[in-house]
């Protein structure tokens, strides 16, 4: 009798970077998607669209269950504008900001109803996703967790360049932990080092484990693509050493970005463009200039690579090329890479036996990190294979460095140390997506297989949570908010005995003593 | 003919918030029915030239141009932007037109064969920013027409970009300075100072919101099913109000 196929739900996979991931996974799985997000993985089998696999009934939202979460929603977003405005008057949604909050809302939460309907059909053996922070793939990644359904999170990033938290300047306002799967799975070692210090630190997300089986995607470096055919492939010019200035993409993910980071994003470009060309008025060099695929849409593309051409020209730097595509050849071509953000290309590059200069965007770096930390903060700095540079002269002068064909030696010296230390090597994205599903196979076919744990488990964390929360909040001199958290505290714990005293405190400074004494009283007996 | 007249309005209403290939799309309809007059065919040669259709334009105006009631007069920057479109081909309505009447740009072309490029002048901005992206609505003037109309930029301040107005044809640029000086001026004092809290709170927040997985809690299922996004989300309200607020500007 043939053995019937586990089932995984696959969300979120890229079709310009998953297509080995997915041809593996459906061969040995059967995989389930939704419909908008399917793509042909090219080979004997496809996925299944979910829905294909439900009667339209049950893909349809409860209006009334919906309406009253978007009702909760949005007065939950009201009162964090209250709190971040200083209680200003302009914490009311407008019709425009509600729409768009229903539009979102409405299409997740369809996201995560659909997946729910499904496994009342269909048992599902295995979430598989692909960044399960975004907004495409959390609402099933937290619906499968709720339901204990092991989660699995693949990456198409590479975290090799991350900071790590010995280089932050307040170690309570770190960056955010953003996964939630039972499993994230990582390129190598060294991201599992960073990732495992950071959420050391956090009192969230100690479920996660992380796995070091290889980040998948379909292109990245290429080992056997040699440097004078990329050069030739790429219209550049033989015997030149070959500089890359990538760029990054900003994501709106504080205030400060969509406004200051994205300016200081394009001084980054003027800044370095300046220095090259100095540098190519006295040394054989050229230009690539590479943007991150966020700027492969047209229009976006256009717009930025007129930018690029006109300032070059205005300043009298020559490009050889600029490109959003081609990344294989691209890297293969380089000599050096310059980046504004500890990107994955900066890895790449790594791997591909090319150093990299990180001269980074002030807003970004320096008001998390102690910039005299940040040549210590990562193991490639530490080894000298990345290096911060905060100024044109020290640009100018770490690329001057490079030139010297001394220091490009010692350079790969060091990589190869590096790999042999860590035991990383190069490996074709068969082979990951193979060892991906030979793990999953093996998770799904132990007879116990490790224990998930469900949601209900953070109760703990989140009372404390609050607790925290509510405690800095009175502090900053937020009573109402403040006490609002601290007796939700006291409805999930009411013997809280943190929460207890704090408001045993609040009822004393306000003068009322009584109260004062019964909160005290209680936290003694709780 | 009611219905193409609302149909109309809002074609009108798209090409000047910016949304050509939109507005593209309900002329479109409109050309294949059967009630298609003089205002439709102009209103489709306007959008072919602001898409770049040369040829598409010159063929809908050697169509209009046969019927009765149409006045050069009333589209003469349409027409002169036709004619410097498409460069070999006559349009010779254009001779007979009086300029005064017509726009900056038409009448220093017409005057002396400059045919200039207005700094598109930025009086407003608002942001919306969706999986992790960043959109922005620029409210411009045409310094050719005085008009008011939309810019969209998407992703990145790194632009120079190169267009007509969707009013009266003038070439515009909006480039990474003009961004750049509008938003500094809109975005100084205290909003930048309270950057710094606002991202402590919003970093802090998505840690949280990323954890706290349990309903009928402090985070609402639905902001749960956002996380990154809602931070997003939350972000685009802040910067909404700081850029709107007297304090902003």
């Amino acid at each position: 009798m043939p053995v019937q196929k586990k089932t995984i739900f696959a969300v979120g996979l890229f079709p310009d970077k998953n297509k080995n991931f997915l041809r593996n996974l459906c061969k040995r799985f059967r995989v389930i998607m939704l419909r908008g997000q399917c793509f042909d993985p090219g080979g004997k089998y496809s996925p299944e669209a979910v829905e294909d696999l439900l009667p339209e009934e049950d893909q349809q939202l409860k209006s009334q269950e919906f309406n009253w979460e978007l009702y909760r929603c949005m007065k939950f977003t009201e009162q964090q504008l209250r709190i971040l405005l200083g209680g200003s008057d302009q914490s009311q949604l407008t019709k425009e900001e509600y729409e768009r909050l229903f539009r979102t809302t409405s299409m997740a939460s369809l996201m995560g109803h659909v997946f729910k309907k499904l496994t009342e059909r269909i048992k599902i053996d295995m979430v598989v996703s692909n960044a399960d922070y975004s907004v495409f793939r959390r609402p099933i990644v937290l619906e499968a967790k709720k339901m204990g359904i092991p989660t699995l999170n693949i990456e198409h990033g590479f975290f090799a360049t991350t900071i790590e938290p010995s280089a932050l300047i307040d170690k309570n306002r770190m960056p955010s932990l953003i996964f939630f799967s039972d499993f994230v799975n990582l390129d190598n070692q060294i991201e599992k080092e960073i990732w495992e210090k950071y959420y050391k630190l956090s009192s969230a997300g100690r479920h996660i484990q992380f796995l070091t089986l290889g980040t998948p995607n379909d292109e990245s470096y290429d080992l056997d693509i040699a440097k004078k055919d990329a050069i030739k492939a790429l219209g550049l010019e033989q015997g030149k050493f070959t500089i890359m200035v990538a760029s990054t993409w900003i994501e709106a993910r504080n205030a400060a970005a969509p406004i200051i980071g994205q300016i200081e994003h394009v001084e980054y470009f003027n800044r370095t463009l300046e220095c090259l060309r100095n540098l190519q008025q006295e040394q054989p060099i050229q230009v690539i200039l590479k943007l991150h695929p966020a700027y492969s849409t047209k229009e976006v593309y256009k717009d930025a690579k007129l930018y690029l051409q006109r300032y070059a020209e205005s300043i009298g730097l020559k490009v050889g090329l600029i490109t959003c595509k081609h990344i294989s050849k691209v890297i293969a071509a380089s000599d050096l890479i310059i980046s504004p953000h500890m990107s994955s290309i900066l890895w790449e590059g790594v791997m591909a036996g090319i150093p990299g200069l990180l001269f980074p965007i002030p807003s970004f770096y320096f008001k998390t990190y102690r910039k005299d930390k940040l040549n210590e903060s990562n193991v490639l700095c530490r080894r000298g294979i990345l290096r911060f540079v905060f100024n044109e002269q020290e640009l100018m002068e770490k690329i001057s460095y490079y030139l010297d064909s001394k220091n490009y030696t010692k350079f790969k010296r060091d990589v190869v140390k590096l790999c042999a230390d860590k035991q990383i090597s190069f490996e074709p994205v068969e082979e990951k997506s193979r060892r991906i599903c030979d793990w999953i196979e093996k998770f799904l076919s132990t007879d116990t297989p490790p224990k998930v744990i469900r949601v209900s488990e953070f109760e703990d964390e989140r009372v404390n949570m609050f607790f925290q929360m509510g405690k800095d909040l009175i502090r900053d001199g937020k009573f109402k908010e403040g006490l609002d958290l601290l007796s939700q505290v006291l409805q999930l714990d009411p013997r809280h005995s943190g929460a207890l005293k704090l408001l045993g405190e609040l009822f004393q400074k306000s003068g009322q003593e009584a109260k004062a004494k019964k909160m005290w009283q209680l936290a003694e007996n709780s | 003919m009611t219905e193409n007249l609302k149909l109309m309005e809002e074609i009108q209403r798209l090409r000047i918030s910016g949304k050509i290939q939109e507005a593209f799309i309900l002329i479109s309809a409109i050309l294949k029915g059967k009630n298609v007059g003089r205002d439709e065919l102009i209103e489709a040669l306007r959008l072919s030239i602001l898409l770049g259709e040369n040829q598409m334009a010159y063929d809908i105006y050697l169509t209009v141009k046969n019927f009765e009631n149409f006045n050069p007069q009333k589209v003469i920057e349409i027409l002169l932007r036709l004619k410097l479109s498409l460069k070999n081909e006559p349009v010779p309505e254009l001779d007979n037109v009086d300029s005064g009447s017509s726009s900056r740009w038409c009448q220093s072309y017409l005057a002396d064969k400059q045919d200039p490029v207005y700094e598109s002048k930025i009086q407003d901005c608002s942001i919306d920013c969706h999986d992790g992206t960043v959109n922005y609505e620029f409210s411009s003037l045409c310094l050719s027409c005085n008009q008011s109309y939309t810019v969209h930029i998407s992703r990145s301040l790194m632009v120079y970009r190169e267009f007509y107005c969707p009013i009266c044809l003038a070439r515009q640029f909006i480039d990474f300075s003009l961004l750049k000086h509008h938003l500094t001026k809109s975005f100084k004092g205290e909003p930048i100072e309270k950057t710094d809290d606002y991202n402590a709170y919003l970093a802090d927040m998505e840690t949280k919101l990323n954890f706290d997985s349990v309903q009928d809690n402090r985070f609402p299922i639905l902001c749960q099913y956002l996380n990154v996004d809602y931070t997003y989300y939350l972000v685009q309200l802040i910067l909404k109000r700081q850029l709107k607020s007297g304090k902003a500007g």
